[in-house]
Formats: C-alpha cells, structure tokens, sequence
C-alpha cells in the first residue's frame, strides 16, 4: 500500500512540475526564438562554418593581389572555383548565401571588366539567388549589373552598333535604379533600428 | 565599429590555465567557481553507494516512527526532485521531449546562431572594390561567435 501510495505522488509530481515547466525556459537564441518553439532552429556558428569563412577570405583577399598585378582571368578562375565549392549546410546558411552574393557581384565586375558581358549577366543571376531581399548585399548586385551595362554600352557604341548600345544603356539605368531603389529601403530600415547596425 | 582588443599574453595563459584546471590537470584560483557554476547547470549523479551510506547514516541515528515519517518525506522529496530534473532537462534541450528533434548534444539556447550578416554593415557597398574588407568583417563577427559558443560549450562562461 505504502508502494503504491509513493508510486502515485512520483507520477503525479512528475506530472505536475513538468507541466509547469511547460518545455520551455522562454530563452531567446541569437536567431531570436525560443529553441523549443521549432526544430528547425538555425544551427550554431561551428567549425566547418568559420573554415568556409577562412576559405572565402583568403580567395578574396588573394584576388585582391591579382588584380593589383593585373592578372584579371586568374581572378575570375579564383572566384569561380569558390562559387562552386561546396558550402556548409548545403549552401542555405545565411552566411554562406550572403558571402556567395557578394563573391558573384565581384566576379560579374571582373567579368564585364574583360569583355566577357554575358558570363557577368549570369554571375549577377546566380548572385541575386542568394542575396537576401532587399539586402545591400542585393542592391550591391544590382549595381554591379548596371556598371557591367555600361561597360557593353560603350564597347557597342565604339563598334557602331547605336541600337544594341541604347538598349544596354536602358539596361543599365534600369539595374541603377533598382539598385537606389533598394539601398534606400535598407537605408531607412537600419535607421529606424529595424536593419541593425548591431556590429556582433 | 569597436572591436575587441586582441587578448594579451596573460590573458591567453590564464584561460590556458583555467582550461587545464577543469580538464583536471593543474589547478586555478577561478576553477572551483566554474565548477560549482557548470554542476549547477548540469549536475551530475551521486553515486548510488554515497547515497546509500548518507541514508544509512541519517536513518540509524532516528528512532522507528520518526524514520517511517523520514522514508516519507524523503520519497516525496525524491519524486519532487526527480520531476524537477525530468522538467529542467526538457526545458533546457539537454533531453528531448518526444516527438522532438534534437541538433546537439548539449543545452543550444544560449548559442551564437547562423545569422544574417547585414547588421554588420551600416551603409551600402562601394560601386566597387571593399570586397576583402567585408569578408574580413563577416570572418572576425563570426569568429567571436564561435569562441563564445566553444566556452558554451565546455561549460565555462
């Protein structure tokens, strides 16, 4: 009996506190949401992370070198090779899709810069893939677009072709705008504390 | 943008020290403190004959009806303290409820996420160039996040 009796009030705390607990603590991760309220939670900054950061630095910081010397097609080489490596988290973390748009962008510029226009209106396609919307990292690449329509607008003109010049010039005031477009709403959100400006 | 100053070299040796204290070689002034903290945080079993001999100890010193009364209070007492873990072990993450999945081994609350990095930049991107510049930012941001979330780890705030 006295078993019994002890066995009821184990099930019956257990019960009692467990449900006070309610399986959530209330703490807010970094991403901003209480852990327990989904599974599919980002995952934390870990090692193979900061090792793809650590690659994407040094490719760009040695594209840096090679544009200084001029040696514009091994750049181009270097940034298509990272574009392709696989990525952590197949690709999808934030972090990766932001340094991927960015590496697109500059890839496009080096592009347009020798000659090579349509590879740079793909590279700025698959950048905006991954851009964030209405992010400076999309604005950037809207950009880049529009000085790459530049650049075949003037080498068009120079060959006479007016007609395929206007239309890249089109081309490239519509990127421009759109560009403006976007930089101004981030521009207005991180002033209303709603973009961050949060250094963390 | 204020950055963390790089540590100095006596600050490198006392987390080295500290480190080894609470991997059990050596000692530091601060290594019992973070075991007391990291134990609060997950305690960890009394071995079943400690805790047979503290009962024996207790219960030989009370005569028949106070040590009935004493087996009482202390199974309530136990069933209390086993709900308690079975919620705090929940709540945490440490065990999955079912029907949960889990991504770690360890509490994840409080660790630094995979995020945007656009509050690390506070205007719009050069026409060209300062793409070096950026992805040293984002590689230092997260860098400070994978240190925190190492501590977070190894118990040690």
């Amino acid at each position: 009996m006295v078993r019994v009796r002890a066995r009821a009030w184990t099930v019956a705390a257990i019960v009692v506190v467990a449900a006070m607990g309610g399986g959530c603590d209330g703490s807010r991760s970094a991403a901003g949401g209480c852990p327990c309220e989904s599974a599919d939670v980002a995952p934390p900054v870990d090692t193979v992370l900061m090792a793809y950061l650590s690659k994407a630095r040094v490719v760009h910081h040695e594209v840096d070198l090679l544009e200084q010397d001029d040696r514009l097609a091994e750049a181009v080489a270097e940034l298509q090779e990272l574009a392709g490596a696989a990525a952590p988290g197949g690709g999808t973390l934030p972090e990766v899709q932001e340094v991927l748009a960015d590496t697109f962008a500059r890839l496009a510029d080096l592009q347009s810069r020798t000659g090579r226009y349509d590879d740079a209106a793909r590279s700025i396609e698959d950048g905006l893939k991954r851009a964030p919307a209405g992010s400076y990292f999309e604005g950037h690449l809207y950009e880049v677009r529009g000085v790459s329509e530049q650049r075949r607008a003037d080498f068009l003109a120079t060959r006479g072709d007016v007609a395929a010049a206007r239309a890249a010039r089109e081309a490239a005031m519509k990127a421009f705008e759109r560009a403006l477009e976007i930089q101004d709403q981030v521009v207005s959100r991180a002033l209303q504390g709603d973009g961050g400006v949060d250094a963390r | 943008m204020d950055r963390e100053p790089a540590p100095t070299e006596e600050e490198v040796e006392q987390a080295r020290a500290l480190r080894d204290a609470l991997e059990g070689r050596g000692d530091h002034a601060d290594a019992e403190l973070a075991r007391a903290l990291r134990l609060a945080v997950r305690p960890t079993e009394l071995p079943h004959l400690e805790h047979q001999a503290i009962l024996h100890r207790t219960l030989a010193k009370l005569p028949n009806r106070r040590r009935s009364f004493a087996l009482r209070i202390a199974g309530v007492g136990t069933s209390l303290a086993l709900a308690a873990a079975v919620a705090l072990l929940v709540s945490r993450g440490i065990v999955a409820a079912p029907g949960t999945e889990r991504h770690d081994t360890v509490a994840t609350a409080s660790l630094m996420r995979s995020r945007t990095t656009q509050p690390l930049f506070d205007q719009p991107f050069p026409r060209q160039g300062g793409e070096s510049a950026r992805i040293d930012r984002i590689a230092w941001a997260r860098g400070r996040d994978y240190r925190a979330n190492l501590f977070e780890r190894m118990g040690v705030r």
